[in-house]
Protein backbone atom coordinates (compact mmCIF):
# COMPACT_ATOMS: atom_id res chain seq x y z
CA UNK A 1 0.00 0.00 0.00
CA UNK A 2 2.92 2.36 0.72
CA UNK A 3 4.04 1.95 -2.87
CA UNK A 4 0.54 2.72 -4.09
CA UNK A 5 0.30 5.76 -1.85
CA UNK A 6 3.60 7.14 -3.16
CA UNK A 7 2.43 6.77 -6.72
CA UNK A 8 -0.82 8.45 -5.80
CA UNK A 9 0.95 11.41 -4.24
CA UNK A 10 2.74 12.03 -7.50
CA UNK A 11 -0.65 12.70 -9.06
CA UNK A 12 -2.01 15.07 -6.46
CA UNK A 13 -3.27 18.35 -7.81
CA UNK A 14 -5.10 21.42 -6.69
CA UNK A 15 -8.31 19.80 -7.96
CA UNK A 16 -7.87 16.49 -6.16
CA UNK A 17 -5.49 15.17 -3.52
CA UNK A 18 -5.68 11.46 -4.20
CA UNK A 19 -3.31 10.56 -1.39
CA UNK A 20 -5.41 12.32 1.20
CA UNK A 21 -8.66 10.84 -0.09
CA UNK A 22 -7.38 7.29 -0.38
CA UNK A 23 -5.76 7.61 3.04
CA UNK A 24 -9.05 8.70 4.55
CA UNK A 25 -10.66 5.59 3.10
CA UNK A 26 -7.90 3.39 4.48
CA UNK A 27 -6.40 2.66 1.06
CA UNK A 28 -9.59 1.86 -0.81
CA UNK A 29 -9.05 3.66 -4.15
CA UNK A 30 -12.07 2.00 -5.74
CA UNK A 31 -14.38 3.40 -3.10
CA UNK A 32 -12.70 6.80 -3.46
CA UNK A 33 -13.46 6.89 -7.17
CA UNK A 34 -17.01 5.71 -6.62
CA UNK A 35 -17.63 8.48 -4.10
CA UNK A 36 -16.15 11.08 -6.45
CA UNK A 37 -18.50 9.85 -9.18
CA UNK A 38 -21.43 10.15 -6.80
CA UNK A 39 -20.40 13.70 -5.93
CA UNK A 40 -19.94 14.75 -9.55
CA UNK A 41 -23.26 13.19 -10.56
CA UNK A 42 -25.09 15.28 -7.97
CA UNK A 43 -23.30 18.51 -8.84
CA UNK A 44 -25.45 19.92 -11.69
CA UNK A 45 -28.54 19.84 -9.53
CA UNK A 46 -26.73 21.33 -6.53
CA UNK A 47 -25.23 24.13 -8.60
CA UNK A 48 -28.59 24.96 -10.15
CA UNK A 49 -30.08 25.14 -6.70
CA UNK A 50 -27.26 27.35 -5.47
CA UNK A 51 -27.65 29.65 -8.42
CA UNK A 52 -31.40 29.91 -7.80
CA UNK A 53 -31.01 30.94 -4.17
CA UNK A 54 -28.34 33.47 -5.16
CA UNK A 55 -30.79 35.00 -7.63
CA UNK A 56 -33.51 34.98 -4.97
CA UNK A 57 -31.03 36.67 -2.64
CA UNK A 58 -31.31 34.45 0.43
CA UNK A 59 -27.87 34.73 2.09
CA UNK A 60 -28.58 32.19 4.83
CA UNK A 61 -29.70 29.54 2.37
CA UNK A 62 -26.74 30.34 0.09
CA UNK A 63 -24.36 29.91 3.02
CA UNK A 64 -26.03 26.66 4.06
CA UNK A 65 -25.78 25.14 0.58
CA UNK A 66 -22.21 26.35 0.09
CA UNK A 67 -21.21 25.04 3.53
CA UNK A 68 -22.56 21.62 2.71
CA UNK A 69 -20.85 21.59 -0.67
CA UNK A 70 -17.60 22.63 0.96
CA UNK A 71 -17.90 19.83 3.53
CA UNK A 72 -18.42 17.15 0.90
CA UNK A 73 -15.56 18.52 -1.22
CA UNK A 74 -13.22 18.51 1.78
CA UNK A 75 -14.17 14.94 2.62
CA UNK A 76 -13.22 14.06 -0.96
CA UNK A 77 -9.99 16.09 -0.79
CA UNK A 78 -11.23 18.21 -3.71
CA UNK A 79 -9.42 21.31 -2.51
CA UNK A 80 -10.22 23.79 -5.27
CA UNK A 81 -13.95 23.05 -5.15
CA UNK A 82 -13.87 23.32 -1.36
CA UNK A 83 -12.03 26.66 -1.50
CA UNK A 84 -14.50 28.19 -3.94
CA UNK A 85 -17.48 26.89 -1.95
CA UNK A 86 -15.89 28.27 1.20
CA UNK A 87 -15.54 31.68 -0.42
CA UNK A 88 -19.21 31.63 -1.46
CA UNK A 89 -20.18 30.74 2.10
CA UNK A 90 -18.02 33.51 3.56
CA UNK A 91 -19.38 36.18 1.24
CA UNK A 92 -22.95 35.02 1.85
CA UNK A 93 -22.52 35.34 5.62
CA UNK A 94 -21.06 38.80 5.12
CA UNK A 95 -24.07 39.73 2.99
CA UNK A 96 -21.87 40.44 0.01
CA UNK A 97 -23.83 38.86 -2.84
CA UNK A 98 -22.67 40.87 -5.87
CA UNK A 99 -19.80 38.54 -6.73
CA UNK A 100 -21.53 35.26 -6.02
CA UNK A 101 -22.66 34.40 -9.55
CA UNK A 102 -19.12 34.70 -10.85
CA UNK A 103 -17.99 32.43 -8.02
CA UNK A 104 -20.60 29.91 -9.12
CA UNK A 105 -18.99 29.97 -12.57
CA UNK A 106 -15.65 29.38 -10.90
CA UNK A 107 -17.22 26.49 -9.02
CA UNK A 108 -18.37 24.97 -12.32
CA UNK A 109 -14.85 25.27 -13.71
CA UNK A 110 -13.46 23.60 -10.59
CA UNK A 111 -15.94 20.77 -10.97
CA UNK A 112 -14.86 20.36 -14.56
CA UNK A 113 -11.22 20.05 -13.45
CA UNK A 114 -12.24 17.54 -10.83
CA UNK A 115 -14.13 15.55 -13.47
CA UNK A 116 -10.98 15.52 -15.61
CA UNK A 117 -8.90 14.34 -12.67
CA UNK A 118 -11.32 11.54 -11.98
CA UNK A 119 -11.37 10.44 -15.61
CA UNK A 120 -7.58 10.45 -15.72
CA UNK A 121 -7.47 8.40 -12.54
CA UNK A 122 -10.05 5.93 -13.83
CA UNK A 123 -8.08 5.65 -17.10
CA UNK A 124 -4.90 4.83 -15.19
CA UNK A 125 -6.74 2.20 -13.21
CA UNK A 126 -8.21 0.57 -16.33
CA UNK A 127 -4.74 0.61 -17.95
CA UNK A 128 -3.58 -1.44 -14.98
CA UNK A 129 -1.50 1.32 -13.41
CA UNK A 130 -1.45 1.25 -9.60
CA UNK A 131 -3.32 4.09 -7.99
CA UNK B 1 -2.80 1.11 11.87
CA UNK B 2 -4.17 -1.20 14.55
CA UNK B 3 -7.87 -1.90 14.24
CA UNK B 4 -10.34 -2.25 17.05
CA UNK B 5 -12.35 -5.44 16.74
CA UNK B 6 -15.96 -6.01 17.71
CA UNK B 7 -16.24 -3.11 20.12
CA UNK B 8 -19.15 -0.72 20.04
CA UNK B 9 -22.05 0.13 17.84
CA UNK B 10 -21.61 3.64 16.54
CA UNK B 11 -24.32 5.91 15.22
CA UNK B 12 -23.26 8.34 12.49
CA UNK B 13 -25.54 11.33 11.96
CA UNK B 14 -24.95 13.26 8.76
CA UNK B 15 -27.24 14.54 6.02
CA UNK B 16 -24.37 14.39 3.52
CA UNK B 17 -24.45 10.83 2.14
CA UNK B 18 -20.86 11.03 0.92
CA UNK B 19 -19.46 12.17 4.25
CA UNK B 20 -21.60 9.55 6.00
CA UNK B 21 -20.38 6.82 3.66
CA UNK B 22 -16.74 7.80 4.23
CA UNK B 23 -17.26 7.57 7.97
CA UNK B 24 -19.17 4.33 7.73
CA UNK B 25 -16.46 2.69 5.66
CA UNK B 26 -13.64 3.83 7.93
CA UNK B 27 -15.40 2.84 11.13
CA UNK B 28 -16.59 -0.50 9.76
CA UNK B 29 -13.05 -1.31 8.68
CA UNK B 30 -11.92 -0.47 12.21
CA UNK B 31 -14.30 -3.10 13.57
CA UNK B 32 -17.30 -1.06 14.59
CA UNK B 33 -20.95 -1.68 13.82
CA UNK B 34 -22.17 1.47 12.10
CA UNK B 35 -25.66 2.84 11.55
CA UNK B 36 -26.28 6.07 9.66
CA UNK B 37 -29.07 8.58 10.36
CA UNK B 38 -29.72 11.53 8.06
CA UNK B 39 -30.78 14.07 10.69
CA UNK B 40 -31.17 14.62 14.41
CA UNK B 41 -34.78 13.44 14.59
CA UNK B 42 -34.01 10.10 13.00
CA UNK B 43 -30.90 9.81 15.17
CA UNK B 44 -32.91 10.33 18.37
CA UNK B 45 -35.03 7.31 17.49
CA UNK B 46 -31.88 5.22 17.21
CA UNK B 47 -30.46 6.60 20.46
CA UNK B 48 -33.67 5.70 22.28
CA UNK B 49 -33.17 2.04 21.42
CA UNK B 50 -30.22 2.09 23.82
CA UNK B 51 -28.03 0.30 21.29
CA UNK B 52 -25.69 3.20 20.56
CA UNK B 53 -23.30 4.45 23.21
CA UNK B 54 -21.12 6.44 20.81
CA UNK B 55 -22.59 8.93 18.36
CA UNK B 56 -20.71 10.97 15.77
CA UNK B 57 -22.83 13.82 14.51
CA UNK B 58 -22.56 16.56 11.95
CA UNK B 59 -23.68 20.00 13.17
CA UNK B 60 -25.46 21.53 10.20
CA UNK B 61 -28.38 19.31 9.33
CA UNK B 62 -32.03 19.80 8.34
CA UNK B 63 -34.95 19.17 10.74
CA UNK B 64 -32.76 19.03 13.86
CA UNK B 65 -29.19 20.27 13.87
CA UNK B 66 -26.34 18.65 15.78
CA UNK B 67 -26.48 21.12 18.66
CA UNK B 68 -30.18 20.55 19.35
CA UNK B 69 -29.63 16.83 18.92
CA UNK B 70 -26.96 16.90 21.66
CA UNK B 71 -29.34 18.73 23.98
CA UNK B 72 -32.10 16.20 23.37
CA UNK B 73 -29.79 13.27 24.01
CA UNK B 74 -28.60 14.80 27.26
CA UNK B 75 -32.17 15.19 28.48
CA UNK B 76 -32.59 11.45 28.27
CA UNK B 77 -29.33 9.74 29.00
CA UNK B 78 -29.14 9.67 32.78
CA UNK B 79 -29.65 5.90 32.73
CA UNK B 80 -26.90 5.21 30.24
CA UNK B 81 -24.35 7.70 29.01
CA UNK B 82 -24.09 8.43 25.30
CA UNK B 83 -20.71 9.69 24.15
CA UNK B 84 -21.28 12.46 21.61
CA UNK B 85 -18.69 13.59 19.11
CA UNK B 86 -19.46 16.53 16.86
CA UNK B 87 -17.87 16.40 13.44
CA UNK B 88 -17.89 19.77 11.75
CA UNK B 89 -16.07 22.18 9.54
CA UNK B 90 -16.69 24.95 12.08
CA UNK B 91 -14.08 24.50 14.78
CA UNK B 92 -13.62 28.09 15.91
CA UNK B 93 -13.71 28.64 19.68
CA UNK B 94 -17.28 29.96 19.75
CA UNK B 95 -18.64 26.98 17.83
CA UNK B 96 -16.76 24.52 20.02
CA UNK B 97 -18.07 26.18 23.18
CA UNK B 98 -21.65 26.06 21.91
CA UNK B 99 -21.28 22.37 21.05
CA UNK B 100 -19.70 21.37 24.33
CA UNK B 101 -22.23 23.42 26.25
CA UNK B 102 -25.02 21.55 24.47
CA UNK B 103 -23.60 18.29 25.80
CA UNK B 104 -21.07 17.15 23.20
CA UNK B 105 -18.06 15.33 24.63
CA UNK B 106 -15.65 15.99 21.82
CA UNK B 107 -15.13 17.77 18.53
CA UNK B 108 -13.49 16.53 15.36
CA UNK B 109 -12.73 18.85 12.48
CA UNK B 110 -14.05 17.94 9.04
CA UNK B 111 -12.61 16.33 7.06
CA UNK B 112 -11.65 13.65 9.54
CA UNK B 113 -8.38 11.80 9.66
CA UNK B 114 -8.88 8.07 10.33
CA UNK B 115 -6.20 7.80 13.05
CA UNK B 116 -7.51 10.83 14.90
CA UNK B 117 -11.06 9.55 14.58
CA UNK B 118 -10.08 6.22 16.07
CA UNK B 119 -8.22 7.82 18.99
CA UNK B 120 -11.18 10.05 19.79
CA UNK B 121 -13.48 7.06 19.80
CA UNK B 122 -11.12 5.22 22.12
CA UNK B 123 -11.27 8.18 24.51
CA UNK B 124 -15.03 7.77 24.46
CA UNK B 125 -14.75 4.07 25.10
CA UNK B 126 -12.56 4.74 28.13
CA UNK B 127 -15.19 7.07 29.52
CA UNK B 128 -17.94 4.55 28.89
CA UNK B 129 -15.88 1.92 30.66
CA UNK B 130 -16.17 4.09 33.75
CA UNK B 131 -19.88 3.52 33.53
CA UNK B 132 -19.17 -0.17 34.02
CA UNK B 133 -17.53 0.92 37.24
CA UNK B 134 -20.79 2.63 38.15
CA UNK B 135 -22.67 -0.57 37.50
CA UNK B 136 -20.36 -2.35 39.92
CA UNK B 137 -21.05 0.35 42.51
CA UNK B 138 -24.74 -0.21 42.03
CA UNK B 139 -24.37 -3.98 42.31
CA UNK B 140 -22.53 -3.52 45.60
CA UNK B 141 -25.24 -1.21 46.90
CA UNK B 142 -27.88 -3.73 45.78
CA UNK B 143 -26.20 -6.47 47.72
CA UNK B 144 -26.30 -4.42 50.91
CA UNK B 145 -29.83 -3.23 50.25
CA UNK B 146 -31.23 -6.69 49.63
CA UNK B 147 -31.24 -7.51 53.32
CA UNK B 148 -33.99 -5.09 54.24
CA UNK B 149 -35.69 -4.11 50.98
CA UNK B 150 -36.71 -7.45 49.64
CA UNK B 151 -39.15 -6.10 47.06
CA UNK B 152 -36.37 -4.16 45.35
CA UNK B 153 -36.62 -0.95 43.39
CA UNK B 154 -35.60 1.21 46.35
CA UNK B 155 -32.17 2.13 45.00
CA UNK B 156 -33.45 2.76 41.48
CA UNK B 157 -36.09 5.12 42.83
CA UNK B 158 -33.70 6.89 45.19
CA UNK B 159 -31.34 7.83 42.41
CA UNK B 160 -34.18 8.86 40.13
CA UNK B 161 -35.73 11.07 42.85
CA UNK B 162 -32.32 12.56 43.58
CA UNK B 163 -31.75 13.32 39.92
CA UNK B 164 -35.17 14.96 39.60
CA UNK B 165 -34.54 17.13 42.66
CA UNK B 166 -31.19 18.20 41.26
CA UNK B 167 -32.66 19.16 37.91
CA UNK B 168 -35.29 21.28 39.67
CA UNK B 169 -32.87 22.84 42.14
CA UNK B 170 -30.40 23.67 39.36
CA UNK B 171 -32.96 26.13 38.00
CA UNK B 172 -32.64 28.21 41.15
CA UNK B 173 -29.88 30.79 41.60
CA UNK B 174 -28.95 29.59 45.11
CA UNK B 175 -28.18 26.08 43.85
CA UNK B 176 -27.13 26.44 40.23
CA UNK B 177 -23.50 27.19 41.11
CA UNK B 178 -23.12 23.86 42.86
CA UNK B 179 -25.48 21.68 40.86
CA UNK B 180 -24.11 21.18 37.37
CA UNK B 181 -24.24 18.18 35.06
CA UNK B 182 -21.32 16.52 36.80
CA UNK B 183 -23.01 16.90 40.19
CA UNK B 184 -26.22 15.39 38.85
CA UNK B 185 -24.45 12.43 37.31
CA UNK B 186 -22.46 11.85 40.50
CA UNK B 187 -25.51 11.94 42.74
CA UNK B 188 -27.28 9.58 40.36
CA UNK B 189 -24.36 7.17 40.50
CA UNK B 190 -23.59 7.36 44.21
CA UNK B 191 -26.93 7.88 45.96
CA UNK B 192 -27.61 4.11 45.92
CA UNK B 193 -24.69 3.74 48.34
CA UNK B 194 -26.41 5.80 51.03
CA UNK B 195 -27.23 2.79 53.22
CA UNK B 196 -24.18 0.68 52.48
CA UNK B 197 -23.27 0.82 56.17
CA UNK B 198 -26.28 -1.35 56.97
CA UNK B 199 -24.10 -4.35 56.20
CA UNK B 200 -22.79 -3.77 59.74
CA UNK B 201 -26.22 -3.79 61.42
CA UNK B 202 -27.41 -7.12 62.88
CA UNK B 203 -30.49 -8.74 61.31
CA UNK B 204 -32.32 -8.75 64.63
CA UNK B 205 -32.35 -4.95 64.49
CA UNK B 206 -32.41 -4.29 60.77
CA UNK B 207 -35.32 -6.63 60.16
CA UNK B 208 -37.20 -6.10 63.39
CA UNK B 209 -40.88 -5.34 62.81
CA UNK B 210 -42.19 -2.38 64.77
CA UNK B 211 -40.47 0.14 66.96
CA UNK B 212 -36.84 -0.24 68.00
CA UNK B 213 -35.72 0.13 71.59
CA UNK B 214 -33.45 3.05 72.46
CA UNK B 215 -30.45 0.76 72.41
CA UNK B 216 -31.42 -0.85 69.10
CA UNK B 217 -32.05 2.54 67.55
CA UNK B 218 -28.61 3.70 68.66
CA UNK B 219 -27.08 0.70 66.92
CA UNK B 220 -29.17 1.36 63.82
CA UNK B 221 -27.90 4.94 63.59
CA UNK B 222 -24.37 3.59 63.35
CA UNK B 223 -24.97 2.56 59.74
CA UNK B 224 -24.21 6.11 58.63
CA UNK B 225 -20.84 6.03 60.39
CA UNK B 226 -19.99 2.51 59.26
CA UNK B 227 -20.68 3.42 55.63
CA UNK B 228 -19.10 6.85 56.00
CA UNK B 229 -15.89 5.56 57.54
CA UNK B 230 -15.57 2.87 54.89
CA UNK B 231 -16.04 5.29 52.03
CA UNK B 232 -13.87 7.93 53.66
CA UNK B 233 -10.99 5.49 53.88
CA UNK B 234 -11.33 4.68 50.20
CA UNK B 235 -11.75 8.36 49.29
CA UNK B 236 -8.52 9.21 51.12
CA UNK B 237 -6.70 6.53 49.18
CA UNK B 238 -8.10 7.87 45.90
CA UNK B 239 -8.46 11.62 46.47
CA UNK B 240 -9.07 12.38 42.79
CA UNK B 241 -12.16 10.17 42.64
CA UNK B 242 -14.94 12.74 43.01
CA UNK B 243 -17.60 10.05 43.14
CA UNK B 244 -16.09 8.66 46.36
CA UNK B 245 -16.23 12.10 47.96
CA UNK B 246 -19.88 12.44 47.10
CA UNK B 247 -20.68 8.87 48.13
CA UNK B 248 -19.06 9.59 51.49
CA UNK B 249 -21.01 12.82 51.97
CA UNK B 250 -24.30 11.15 51.15
CA UNK B 251 -23.69 8.11 53.32
CA UNK B 252 -22.64 10.04 56.38
CA UNK B 253 -25.15 12.90 56.16
CA UNK B 254 -28.43 11.64 54.74
CA UNK B 255 -29.91 11.28 58.25
CA UNK B 256 -28.92 14.76 59.35
CA UNK B 257 -31.80 17.20 59.70
CA UNK B 258 -32.06 20.84 58.72
CA UNK B 259 -32.75 21.87 62.35
CA UNK B 260 -29.77 19.93 63.74
CA UNK B 261 -31.75 17.13 65.34
CA UNK B 262 -30.53 14.37 63.03
CA UNK B 263 -27.61 11.98 63.27
CA UNK B 264 -24.73 11.09 63.38
CA UNK B 265 -23.18 14.55 63.84
CA UNK B 266 -26.16 16.80 64.57
CA UNK B 267 -25.27 19.08 61.67
CA UNK B 268 -27.77 21.77 60.77
CA UNK B 269 -28.65 23.94 57.78
CA UNK B 270 -25.97 24.24 55.17
CA UNK B 271 -23.45 22.48 57.39
CA UNK B 272 -25.08 19.38 55.95
CA UNK B 273 -23.56 18.67 52.53
CA UNK B 274 -26.02 19.39 49.73
CA UNK B 275 -25.96 15.80 48.39
CA UNK B 276 -26.96 14.60 51.87
CA UNK B 277 -29.83 17.09 52.06
CA UNK B 278 -31.13 16.00 48.66
CA UNK B 279 -30.85 12.27 49.27
CA UNK B 280 -32.52 12.73 52.67
CA UNK B 281 -35.63 13.93 50.87
CA UNK B 282 -35.49 11.15 48.28
CA UNK B 283 -34.93 8.50 50.93
CA UNK B 284 -37.74 9.65 53.21
CA UNK B 285 -40.23 9.94 50.35
CA UNK B 286 -39.38 6.43 49.25
CA UNK B 287 -39.50 5.00 52.77
CA UNK B 288 -42.89 6.53 53.44
CA UNK B 289 -44.47 5.42 50.18
CA UNK B 290 -43.11 1.87 50.50
CA UNK B 291 -44.04 -1.03 52.69
CA UNK B 292 -41.35 -2.18 55.11
CA UNK B 293 -41.15 -4.89 57.74
CA UNK B 294 -41.94 -2.33 60.41
CA UNK B 295 -44.66 -0.34 58.62
CA UNK B 296 -47.21 -0.15 55.84
CA UNK B 297 -46.98 2.26 52.93
CA UNK B 298 -48.52 5.73 52.99
CA UNK B 299 -50.32 7.09 49.93
CA UNK B 300 -48.50 9.74 47.94
CA UNK B 301 -50.83 12.59 48.96
CA UNK B 302 -50.36 11.81 52.65
CA UNK B 303 -46.59 11.73 52.20
CA UNK B 304 -46.64 15.10 50.48
CA UNK B 305 -48.33 16.58 53.54
CA UNK B 306 -45.85 14.91 55.86
CA UNK B 307 -42.93 16.32 53.92
CA UNK B 308 -44.51 19.77 53.85
CA UNK B 309 -44.79 19.62 57.64
CA UNK B 310 -41.13 18.70 57.85
CA UNK B 311 -40.01 21.80 55.95
CA UNK B 312 -37.55 23.81 58.03
CA UNK B 313 -37.24 21.06 60.65
CA UNK B 314 -36.38 17.81 58.95
CA UNK B 315 -35.83 19.16 55.46
CA UNK B 316 -34.31 22.23 53.87
CA UNK B 317 -37.20 24.49 52.79
CA UNK B 318 -35.75 25.01 49.31
CA UNK B 319 -35.62 21.28 48.72
CA UNK B 320 -39.19 20.88 49.97
CA UNK B 321 -40.24 23.52 47.44
CA UNK B 322 -38.47 21.59 44.71
CA UNK B 323 -40.18 18.41 45.86
CA UNK B 324 -43.60 20.08 45.79
CA UNK B 325 -42.93 21.27 42.25
CA UNK B 326 -41.97 17.73 41.31
CA UNK B 327 -44.56 15.75 43.22
CA UNK B 328 -46.28 14.43 40.09
CA UNK B 329 -42.94 13.23 38.75
CA UNK B 330 -42.18 11.53 42.07
CA UNK B 331 -45.49 9.74 41.94
CA UNK B 332 -44.85 8.72 38.33
CA UNK B 333 -41.44 7.28 39.22
CA UNK B 334 -42.94 5.34 42.08
CA UNK B 335 -45.73 3.98 39.88
CA UNK B 336 -43.30 3.15 37.10
CA UNK B 337 -41.15 0.97 39.34
CA UNK B 338 -44.18 -0.60 41.00
CA UNK B 339 -45.57 -1.57 37.60
CA UNK B 340 -42.21 -2.84 36.38
CA UNK B 341 -41.97 -5.20 39.29
CA UNK B 342 -45.65 -6.04 39.42
CA UNK B 343 -45.64 -4.66 42.96
CA UNK B 344 -48.32 -2.95 44.87
CA UNK B 345 -47.18 -0.61 47.56
CA UNK B 346 -48.80 -2.89 50.09
CA UNK B 347 -51.44 -1.93 52.59
CA UNK B 348 -51.77 1.83 52.88
CA UNK B 349 -51.84 3.82 56.08
CA UNK B 350 -53.91 6.91 55.59
CA UNK B 351 -53.43 8.76 58.84
CA UNK B 352 -50.61 11.29 58.93
CA UNK B 353 -48.29 10.42 61.80
CA UNK B 354 -46.78 13.20 63.88
CA UNK B 355 -43.49 14.53 62.58
CA UNK B 356 -40.81 13.81 65.14
CA UNK B 357 -38.46 16.74 65.17
CA UNK B 358 -35.98 15.43 67.69
CA UNK B 359 -33.51 12.69 67.01
CA UNK B 360 -35.82 10.24 68.71
CA UNK B 361 -36.91 6.92 67.34
CA UNK B 362 -39.60 7.67 64.81
CA UNK B 363 -40.63 4.44 63.13
CA UNK B 364 -41.28 6.09 59.80
CA UNK B 365 -38.74 8.85 59.40
CA UNK B 366 -35.59 7.44 60.94
CA UNK B 367 -35.61 3.87 59.74
CA UNK B 368 -35.13 4.67 56.10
Amino acid sequence: MIHQMNRASERNSDALNREELVGRLLGNAELAQRMLCQFLDAIPEEIDLLESVIRIGDPKEIATLAHRHKGTARTLAARRVADVASEIERQAWEGSTSNLLSLVDELRTSHSHLQNELEAWAGEASDGAPE
Amino acid sequence: MSYSVGLSSILVVDDDPIAAEALRYTLTTCGYDVTVAGDGIEALDYVRTGNYRIVISDVEMPKMNGIDFCREVRKRDACGYTYLILLTGRCDTDSVVVGLNAGADDYIAKPFHPSELQMRIRAGERLLALESRDLMIFALAKLADRRDHETGGHLERIREYSRLLCLELAKKPEYCEEIDEVFIQLIYDTSPLHDIGKVGIPDRILLKPGRLTEEEFKIMTEHTQIGGETLQAVAEAYPRAAFLQMAYQITVSHHERWDGSGYPNGLSGREIPLPGRIVAMADVYDALTSQRVYKSAYPHDVVVKMIQKGSGSHFEPGIVQAFLALQDEFRAVKEHYDQRRGNKSGQFLTQVPPIVTSGANSPVMDRT
